[in-house]
């Protein structure tokens, strides 16, 4: 029998059986929905007859050509959502294969990467803080302190993953981290699984792009930094300190995303005056009272931090991982260790049942990714970049704004038919380094701004892994992510120019 | 149970074109490396290949120079100082089995100077052998051997389609790609209504070989698939009218 205060609870959505993401949730479509829906297929197939027809541009190779017009015809569909992302994901992989682009045993091994796994460790351990209540009371907290109002909402997540940036590189484990909190606090201003609204819209997308840009804020933030700092140092000698990269990016970085927050919830996902205030009966003081009722953190609580305490050690303590064990534990492994004892009978906290793992949402990834994959082992997405630099006529003689500009675009936007930063790094920063050796530029002057923009990834679901996680969430569809995301990358981008112009020159990386 | 003799063969196999190089009595001469190699294998409908080699000479010393080889056989072998210059009497060789390019040069300065051998190889491409399997790809794989003992800075081999082709992928090659470079070794360029592959390769020492297995196919599209595509589109926009039924 349902007590009236379990009622009540399921009402104010606060009830955490409510934010299962195993099920696909059905969600009412609009009218633009629906006329998405209907054009999405017709839309698809012309642009996979267009690209399969058109002669083979020079400098790709048939299976480029193949895997281009398979993954563009995959994007329509994620984003105009005529099927569900799932069977897009499954028709491309088929693709993939049956035109003879990438050998099945490729396509079929994605579903064993490690991106997948550590998507399904994450959700395991973000299963334990919800059993516990752990992320419920994090959520009730933040919630009570700055929640009377969405925007200060909004602004106290930005804060948490600014600090979180700083202190934790990995952002898969940042959104492992606050994933939970978040889908508790959507829910706080009635956005659930099974209805999101714009609040939710915003607080999800926010935080991801919290989770992804700030980690180039800080050198430390994320290993395509590291290894586009290499690069720079062993291609021009010049050594790129931790406060150079903080003078750098981190303003750019932080006014950006100040007017995200801002930006979001007034133009693109603009919220109603119900959105505003947490919709739950009896407002903030209700929730005061729901985090009193709580009591004291629980054993239960304490066991599940201990566990998420000791994956999130070994997450920030990876490079002396060598010289304390004789080799180094990876993330996934990490989460995996988190796992077992999460799981096991006695000493941890969860039944495989209780787990809660969205196996759609894998699914999707893991076409994506054989989608993504398949573009750069084609030379598919070199060919793009290459062919960018081309369009616009990048020859000696070039003005260096010009070529600042240009490289900085070409750089933030790249991520959409990247699924890796990692191989964005590779090619993106020795090719501006020789293009500026070639016109005779200073290359960090152009190497550098556009390192800065390597975690810009927030334009699909996968172009990075929180993004994975947070569109499983379902408070958002591909194509609020692909708008909110171009609409970022785009403030991002004027402000690196505008940053050129000032800041880099005053702080020396710009010597023009 | 494995046989010790067929190791020990492999092992002879292993070390005997550099012993045979080393020993061989053309390589004996004094003479610096290649500055650069830049092979042009034409392939031809009949499996046949017209090759264009452009050798920069580093330091030549006295004596016949020799050129490496990495063919079965040439036919209609001419070899002439630059593109257009002077002809050089040349002629293939042969010890134990390895081949190289014998040229009388006369002995005048050719420090720098570019050599250009040009030559058909009868049966380069075994079309039987190379397909066409699934999805109607040929599978080949070209090499450039340094068959001389002379170190050559800088190797491009250029593989030029039949026409009516196009590269569908890269397979194998040697050198790999380097996980720190930007770009593979081999890179495609599809001009003049023919596929060009370029394989680089750098610092090809003795008995070194650069080479590069690829698939292609021919440029006819397919229309099943665009077809099947929008026949789907077609009745997609008949049967799912429902769904902006009253919009």
């Amino acid at each position: 029998m349902v007590t009236q205060g379990e009622a009540q609870r399921h009402e104010s959505g606060l009830h955490l059986d409510d934010f299962t993401l195993a099920k696909v949730p059905v969600r009412k479509p609009s009218a633009s929905d629906r006329w998405l829906k209907y054009l999405g297929v017709p839309a698809a197939a012309l642009i996979l007859i267009c690209f399969l027809l058109m002669p083979t541009p020079a400098g790709l190779t048939l299976c480029g050509q193949k895997a281009l017009a398979v993954f563009a015809m995959a994007l329509v569909l994620w984003v105009t959502e005529p099927v569900p992302n799932y069977v897009a994901s499954l028709l491309l992989m088929v693709m993939l294969v049956t035109m003879g682009v990438w050998e099945e045993k490729k396509v079929l091994g994605v579903l064993g990467m490690d991106v997948i796994w550590l998507n399904v460790t994450a959700f395991i351990l973000s299963s334990v803080l919800v059993k516990t209540n752990l992320a419920k009371r994090l959520a009730l907290q933040i919630a009570v302190k700055f929640g009377r109002r969405a925007l200060p909402a909004l602004l106290a997540f930005l804060a948490l993953q600014l600090v979180l940036a700083a202190l934790v590189p990995a952002t898969a484990a940042r959104s492992v981290m606050t994933l939970p909190i978040i889908m508790i606090v959507a829910a706080v201003y009635g956005s659930t699984v099974k209805n999101p609204n714009n609040f939710g819209k915003n607080l999800a997308l926010l935080n991801l792009q919290g989770i992804n840009i700030f980690s180039s804020g800080y050198l430390t933030g994320s290993t395509c930094n590291i290894m586009a700092a290499a690069f720079i140092f062993d291609m021009t000698s010049h050594k790129v300190y931790y406060s150079e990269w903080l003078l750098g990016a981190f303003p750019v970085v932080l006014c950006a995303m100040l007017l995200s927050c801002y930006l979001g919830p007034r133009f693109l996902f603009r919220l109603t005056p119900a959105q505003e205030q947490p919709s739950v009966p009896g407002g903030i003081d209700a929730l005061t009272g729901e985090l009193r009722k709580m009591g004291p953190v629980t054993r239960a609580e304490w066991h599940g931090a201990m566990i998420f305490g000791l994956v999130l050690l070994l997450w920030v303590t990876d490079k002396y991982h060598k010289a304390l064990f004789g080799f180094e534990i990876s993330p996934v492994m990490a989460a995996l260790i988190g796992c077992v004892i999460a799981l096991s009978p006695r000493i941890g906290l969860l039944k495989w049942n209780e787990a809660d793992i969205p196996w759609h949402l894998l699914i999707f990834s893991a076409g994506a990714y054989a989608g993504g994959l398949a573009l750069t082992e084609s030379g598919a997405a070199q060919w793009l970049v290459d062919s960018v630099f081309e369009i616009f006529a990048i020859k000696p003689g070039i003005n260096f704004w010009a070529l600042y500009s240009i490289i900085i675009a070409v750089s933030m936007f790249s991520h959409i038919v990247f699924t890796s930063k990692t191989i964005r790094t590779i090619i993106l920063i020795p090719m501006i380094i020789a293009i500026a050796n070639r016109l005779g530029f200073n290359p960090v002057a152009l190497a550098l701004p556009a390192a800065f923009t390597l975690s810009w990834v927030v334009t699909l679901p996968i172009s990075g892994k929180p993004n994975v996680l947070f569109y499983g969430t379902n408070q958002y569809s591909i194509g609020d992510n692909l708008v909110s995301g171009l609409a970022v990358c785009a403030i991002g981008t004027a402000l690196f120019i505008l940053a050129g112009l000032t800041l880099y020159r005053a702080i020396g990386i710009v010597p023009y | 149970m494995k046989n010790p003799l067929k190791n020990s063969r492999r092992v002879i196999r292993l070390f005997a074109l550099p012993a045979l190089l080393l020993c061989s009595r053309p390589c004996q001469a004094e003479q610096s490396g290649f500055i650069s190699v830049h092979e042009t294998v034409e392939l031809q409908d009949d499996g046949s290949a017209l090759v264009r080699s452009a050798v920069v000479v580093g330091k030549p010393g006295p004596g016949p120079l020799i050129l490496p080889f990495s063919y079965k056989a040439a036919e209609e072998l001419r070899v002439t100082l630059g593109e257009k210059g002077a002809a050089v009497p040349a002629r293939l060789e042969e010890i134990e089995g390895v081949k190289y390019l014998r040229l009388e040069t006369g002995a005048p300065d050719l420090r720098g100077a570019e050599l250009t051998a040009t030559f058909r190889v009868p049966g380069y491409l075994d079309w039987k052998k190379a397909g066409p399997g699934e999805y109607g790809y040929y599978k080949w794989k070209s090499q450039y051997l340094n068959t001389t003992r002379r170190p050559i800075d800088s190797v491009t081999l250029e593989i030029v389609l039949p026409e009516g082709f196009i590269v569908a992928a890269f397979g194998k090659s040697v050198p790999a790609p380097a996980k720190e470079e930007a770009l593979p070794p081999y890179s495609v360029k599809n001009m003049d209504g023919r596929s060009h592959l370029f394989m680089r390769a750098e610092a090809l020492t003795i008995g070194k070989a650069c080479s590069l297995e690829y698939s292609f196919a021919a440029r006819k599209r397919s229309l099943w698939l665009p077809l099947a595509a929008a026949l789907a589109a077609l009745l997609y926009l008949v049967f799912f009218k429902d769904l902006v039924a009253g919009v």
